[in-house]
């Protein structure tokens, strides 16, 4: 059973997060060069230099113009997913669970790669990452994040639905005890 | 004391120096073209500071160049009512650009947007003149000559004398005698020598050259002595072009007859009696009902015009902003009617006034010697200070002079662009310091001003090629790689790069993926 409300929570908290953790370290940019990074032009500044816009507003173009909606969607889908792998925990394997959390944070972390929060992770050695994403647009990485996690809670459901784990441990031990008499 | 005595002396001498002369009746000394003809032009009862840094020494100290943008013209035709075809010229000069404390500071009167062209602008004519993406037509001007007495030039220096700059360039010996050679440009750069030639003083070549007078036109001057230290002259004249009237609206241009009249804006102008054998037509400027303005026009002194003053105001009316006159061409009077232009939303561009279109700038026509008007120059008033990231437009936003990086002293990354948002290429680099400019390909930025400035500004272009092709260039204009790797991003969006064909892969293996997962359930179920 999947839990489709918790994980509907799950994934907009997370893409919440996302959108006020890019509120947060969002500043208003002081130079041209900076400015075109977060997706301003020439027509965005007065003649004294400054960038027209109040910084609330400011934040929302540069959030809508470098696409950061699609950035939110993957880290809520990518955390909605570790949350389920949590979820169903040691009943579809330990294991398989770890890897499908890992993998989602995978996702995650590159979905922020090539987010406004770029310039910190680069900082902290995740800029190559960046750069070999640059090209990719943020509507594919997203499409791909729905579909490996789409794929994940699939594989992990078939996990649980093949094998209801209290009457499987309970074969599994009957047939063990089968077994071992036989041998001997 | 003594400093203030000798400091007041100082002044007191300049003042004297740069006042117009009075006691002399100089329209008796300067000489016309030949006997008998009258000077074309009135001695100025004024003298009107020039632009700030007319003077040679001011010019643009290793400036970038830029032939031009898609929106600052180059080489444009216009037509004039008789088929003249001048070519006319956007042009941008930066000019005592400096970095001071981690901005770029441009002075008043650094900052000089110059309408050029490749021939005299000639009044009556109908011809069309650029101003700032306009094009409105030329009428009428008002031009002055300046004389000021006891002109000393030091050699290798400049002086301005009304919209004229003299230089004094060279002394050539020879044997035991010597000549002494000025250059002659206008207030904007203007290097008449194409024109004039340049003139020359001697007194030891006695059958070479003229002595001490000198005659260029109504640029004219007396020197009492020529060394190779510097000329003194007792009086030196130099033309100014102390106003241009243009109009944006052309109200009518044909042969018209007493009681025609034709509505301007708010006023009518009138044709109030055509007298062709007298050569004479009177028209009436007509506001709420009452004749504000009536006035004889003709008849026509075809020996004098176009420059000469007397002749061609007795052609021309004015009121408001309402212009016209009798057309001394193809012929002034046919079939008893006058040949008449008028021309509404008439506007004057004044020397030394503010700019009405955009008053952070003071215009200042240029004039050229005979009378015939050379563009015009608009130069900011105030001091402009450029912050990293910051620009400043220039006239009715007509261009763009934006900072992107500077680095201590040096501008690493800056650039000119047109209203269109055409920006030039990174003219900053690891050894700018400034950011004075040659933008566009006309009289002074395409011909006069290389003759001062040329060499150097061949070679900053060359020595900021070698740095920014550099391979360890050290980040030469942060911004235009920013500015590139935004571009970059785009085009790559378009080309399979290396992260595209893994997100496409990516892409296949989650269908694949999915796709086995629904197989296996269909199976069961």
């Amino acid at each position: 059973m999947i839990p489709l409300r918790r994980m509907l929570v799950v994934f907009g908290l997370g893409a919440l997060g996302y959108v006020v953790l890019s509120y947060l370290t969002f500043r208003v940019p002081a130079t041209l060069a900076d400015a075109e990074l977060c997706g301003f032009v020439e027509q965005d500044f007065n003649a004294a230099g400054q960038i027209v816009y109040p910084p609330v507003s400011a934040w929302w173009i540069s959030f809508t113009r470098l696409q950061e909606y699609w950035t939110a969607i993957s880290v809520g889908l990518s955390v909605a997913f570790i949350a389920f792998a949590l979820t169903v925990g040691r009943r579809a394997g330990g294991g398989t669970v770890t890897g499908a959390v890992f993998g989602s944070g995978v996702l995650a972390v590159s979905a922020l790669c090539v987010s406004c929060l770029a310039p910190a992770l680069s900082v902290v050695g995740l800029g190559i990452a960046g750069t070999l994403l640059a090209g990719v647009p943020k509507w594919l990485i997203a499409l791909n994040t729905l579909l490996l996690t789409g794929w994940g809670m699939l594989f992990l459901s078939r996990r649980l639905s093949a094998c209801a784990l209290p009457s499987c441990e309970k074969a599994q031990s009957h047939s063990t005890d089968e077994l071992l008499q036989s041998q001997a | 004391m003594m400093r203030q005595i000798l400091s007041g002396t100082a002044v007191a001498a300049l003042f004297v120096a740069a006042s117009p002369a009075i006691a002399t009746d100089y329209a008796t000394v300067l000489r016309p073209a030949k006997p008998g003809m009258p000077l074309a032009h009135p001695i100025a009862s004024d003298d009107i500071a020039p632009p700030p840094f007319s003077l040679i020494a001011d010019r643009p100290v290793r400036p970038a160049y830029v032939p031009g943008l898609p929106g600052l013209a180059q080489g444009r035709i216009v037509t004039d009512d008789f088929g003249r075809k001048p070519p006319k010229f956007d042009a941008v000069f930066i000019r005592k650009s400096r970095v001071e404390n981690g901005e770029v500071v441009i002075p008043a009167g650094g900052l000089v947007y110059h309408e050029d062209t490749w021939g005299g602008e000639v009044a009556l004519r109908g011809e069309p003149i650029p101003v700032l993406g306009r094009l409105p037509t030329y009428v009428d001007y008002d031009m002055s000559i300046v004389v000021k007495e006891n002109v000393t030039i030091p050699a290798g220096q400049s002086v301005v004398i009304g919209g004229t700059v003299y230089q004094y360039y060279a002394t050539v010996g020879h044997g035991k005698t010597a000549n002494h050679t000025l250059h002659v440009k206008t207030i904007a750069g203007t290097d008449w020598e194409w024109a004039f030639g340049s003139p020359v003083l001697s007194t030891t070549q006695t059958d070479w050259w003229n002595g001490l007078a000198f005659t260029q036109l109504y640029n004219q001057g007396k020197a009492r002595e020529a060394n190779p230290k510097q000329i003194a002259f007792d009086w030196l004249s130099g033309v100014r072009m102390d106003r241009i009237v243009l109009a944006d609206d052309k109200v009518f241009a044909g042969l018209a007859s007493a009681g025609d009249e034709w509505k301007a804006g708010r006023r009518t102008v009138k044709v109030a009696a055509v007298d062709a054998a007298a050569g004479t037509v009177n028209v009436e400027v007509i506001e709420d009902g009452k004749v504000v303005l009536a006035k004889t026009l003709g008849p026509v002194q075809n020996d004098l015009l176009i420059e000469d003053t007397g002749a061609r105001k007795k052609l021309v009316f004015e009121h408001g902003d309402v212009i016209g006159f009798l057309s001394p061409w193809p012929e002034p009077f046919k079939d008893g009617k006058a040949n008449l232009k008028i021309y509404g939303k008439a506007f004057s561009l004044r020397y030394g006034e503010t700019y009405a279109g955009d008053p952070r700038f003071a215009v200042y026509p240029v004039g050229c010697p005979t009378g015939h008007n050379f563009g015009f120059m608009l130069v900011n008033k105030e001091e402009i200070r450029l912050k990293p990231g910051a620009s400043v437009d220039g006239p009715e936003d007509y261009f763009k002079i934006a900072v992107d990086r500077i680095e201590g002293d040096k501008v690493l990354g800056w650039h000119v662009a047109d209203k269109q948002g055409n920006r030039s290429a990174n003219l900053g680099g690891p050894t700018i310091t400034n950011v004075d400019l040659v933008l566009g390909q006309g009289r002074v930025a395409g011909q006069a001003i290389l003759k001062d400035v040329g060499r150097q500004m061949l070679a900053r272009t060359y020595d900021n090629m070698l740095t920014q092709s550099a391979p360890d260039a050290a980040a030469p204009a942060a911004s235009h790689v920013a500015a590139s790797a935004t571009t970059a991003q785009h085009a790559s969006q378009a080309s399979l790069s290396p992260g595209m064909i893994a997100a496409f892969g990516v892409f296949g293996l989650g269908i694949g993926a999915i796709g086995y997962e629904v197989g296996r359930r269909r199976r069961k179920a």
